[in-house]
């Protein structure tokens, strides 16, 4: 089965196309669009605002709340959805709480692998304007503000392209849409409205409080791992991607779960591998997707493998079959 | 003649492929077959490419020994017998249909099952099936917060799992 997929992947004729540039990626990067692309980033860690923002993939559309503050502790976030199904999501550094009311369920996770800003930039930039042709477009107008557009165009089929609007004074990103190969638009995010400025922090305080309700808690107990050791590698990575972290976690009550994420500067890619377990139906076998996001499983021995990533199902595929475990 | 034609795929017929080959040139409704087919066996070895009609009937005219035997899929034919590999391949190329006519995480969940029970050992990569959301959303929640895209967003990408959740209440 493996053998297999090795073969399939790099018969000349399939891996070929797969490969080459894309025309429109010929061109090359505007360092001055990479510029922007750092903006973007510094002002997603150093901007308070408020505002409302709408997630929309195929006919589906979520409007949500978000407060975020800036300050010498760090950036403290709270979203809140507005329509549908309550939940609410508070993010203080490394950690992420997910309150889920319905169920009466508390998701905490921690990223102990996850690089302060500003250390992951240079590097991340260069993996970036190896991966993606980076150009600035015009200054269009998004809720109020000026926009300096940027495009990312993907320098092969293995990544999706975005274009992003940021706001020229603040470098705030205001609006994000993703593509796939054939320029078709998988799903966007942006503001229908936002306050650029000083946040009080009670605005922070989350609604449904640790105490309020007899919450059933899940907590990922996220560690750093070395997974090679007990035996998983990735025998080969799409080009372009590599690893940035590897972990042993709990996910949905299951421990001892690895998690390697591979990264190509701005997509990722996650591998999880789940012992199977008596406890829970097994996942199936296949594909699944959601706007931007694929995810395929296999079952490895006794071990589900699952690959998530805003990534097109080939990539994912691949990394799914991939994984190679050796005693 | 489409059963024929489903044998020249998989390399069965080689003394007559010429004959068919002339009548596949000229009958449109054998071409699209031909097509069908051909979508089924790439979806069961895991490729997907949406333009099968131009390059297939490009080869055709342009080279007609591309039509070698092909190896694997005969082989998967003979252990199921032609009924079991036929009603494989078109609940699997069915099921691609239905997950790129409908993004979303659930294929039909009938479809998804009765292909799984069929492939048996076959690949069957492209195969969407029906996902508990819970699972998606934990490893979701988990995976977001490595991404860069996700990073200049906040945690605004979160809400994806929502819309998840919403879809699997309403179902």
């Amino acid at each position: 089965m493996t053998g297999d997929f090795a073969c399939r992947v790099w018969h000349p004729v399939r891996v070929l196309p797969f490969l080459l540039p894309v025309s429109a990626a010929i061109a090359q990067t505007d360092p001055s669009a990479l510029q922007w692309l750092q903006r973007i980033y510094a002002a997603s860690e150093k901007l308070s605002y408020t505002g409302t923002f709408v997630y929309q993939q195929g006919q589906r559309s979520e409007t949500s709340s978000i407060v975020h503050v800036a300050d010498s502790t760090g950036p403290r976030e709270r979203l809140e959805t507005l329509n549908g199904i309550p939940r609410e999501i508070v993010r203080t550094g490394d950690e992420v709480v997910c309150y889920l009311p319905a169920s009466s369920t508390m998701k905490i996770d921690k990223q102990p692998g996850r690089r302060p800003f500003p250390a992951i930039l240079s590097e991340q930039l260069k993996d970036v304007s190896e991966n993606y042709t980076v150009k600035k477009g015009d200054v269009e107008r998004v809720v109020g503000y000026s926009c300096q557009v940027l495009n990312l165009v993907p320098k092969d089929r293995l990544r999706y392209g975005h274009r992003l609007w940021a706001d020229v004074s603040t470098g705030m990103l205001l609006q994000a849409k993703t593509y796939n190969e054939k320029n078709e638009m998988l799903e966007q995010f942006f503001f229908t409205q936002i306050k650029i400025g000083p946040v009080g922090r009670d605005q922070l305080r989350p609604r449904y409080s640790r105490q309020t309700k007899d919450w059933r808690i899940e907590d990922s107990a996220a560690t750093r791992a070395n997974l090679a050791e007990s035996g998983w590698t990735i025998r080969s990575k799409p080009p372009g991607f590599r690893t940035v972290a590897e972990l042993m976690r709990t996910v949905g009550g299951t421990g001892g779960v690895g998690h390697i994420v591979l990264s190509d500067g701005l997509a990722a890619i996650s591998v999880f591998i789940e012992p199977v377990s008596g406890k829970r139906p097994s996942p199936q076998a296949g594909l699944s997707r959601q706007g931007a996001i694929n995810v395929y499983t296999r079952p490895v021995g006794n071990y589900w493998v699952t690959v998530v990533g805003e990534a097109p199902a080939e990539s994912v595929k691949y990394v799914a079959n991939a994984v190679e475990y050796h005693k | 003649m489409k059963e024929k034609l489903s044998a020249i795929i998989d390399g069965e017929l080689e003394g007559e492929i010429q004959a068919h080959i002339t009548r596949l040139r000229s009958d449109p409704e054998l071409r699209a077959a031909w097509d069908t087919y051909h979508l089924i066996g790439d979806a069961l070895r895991g490729h997907l490419c949406r333009e099968i009609a131009p390059r297939v009937i490009s080869r055709l005219r342009e080279e007609p020994t591309v039509l070698a035997p092909r190896q694997r899929a005969a082989s998967a034919a003979r252990r199921f017998g032609w009924y079991g590999m036929y009603a494989t391949a078109s609940a699997a190329a069915v099921a691609v249909v239905a997950w790129t006519a409908f993004p979303g995480w659930h294929g039909d969940p009938q479809l998804a099952a009765g292909t799984v029970a069929t492939t048996a050992d076959v690949p069957s990569e492209n195969v969407v099936v029906d996902w508990p959301s819970s699972d998606v959303e934990n490893y979701l929640l988990a995976h977001q917060a490595y991404s860069h895209v996700s990073a200049m967003q906040g945690v605004a990408p979160f809400v994806r799992g929502v819309s998840e959740e919403r879809v699997a209440a309403s179902k």
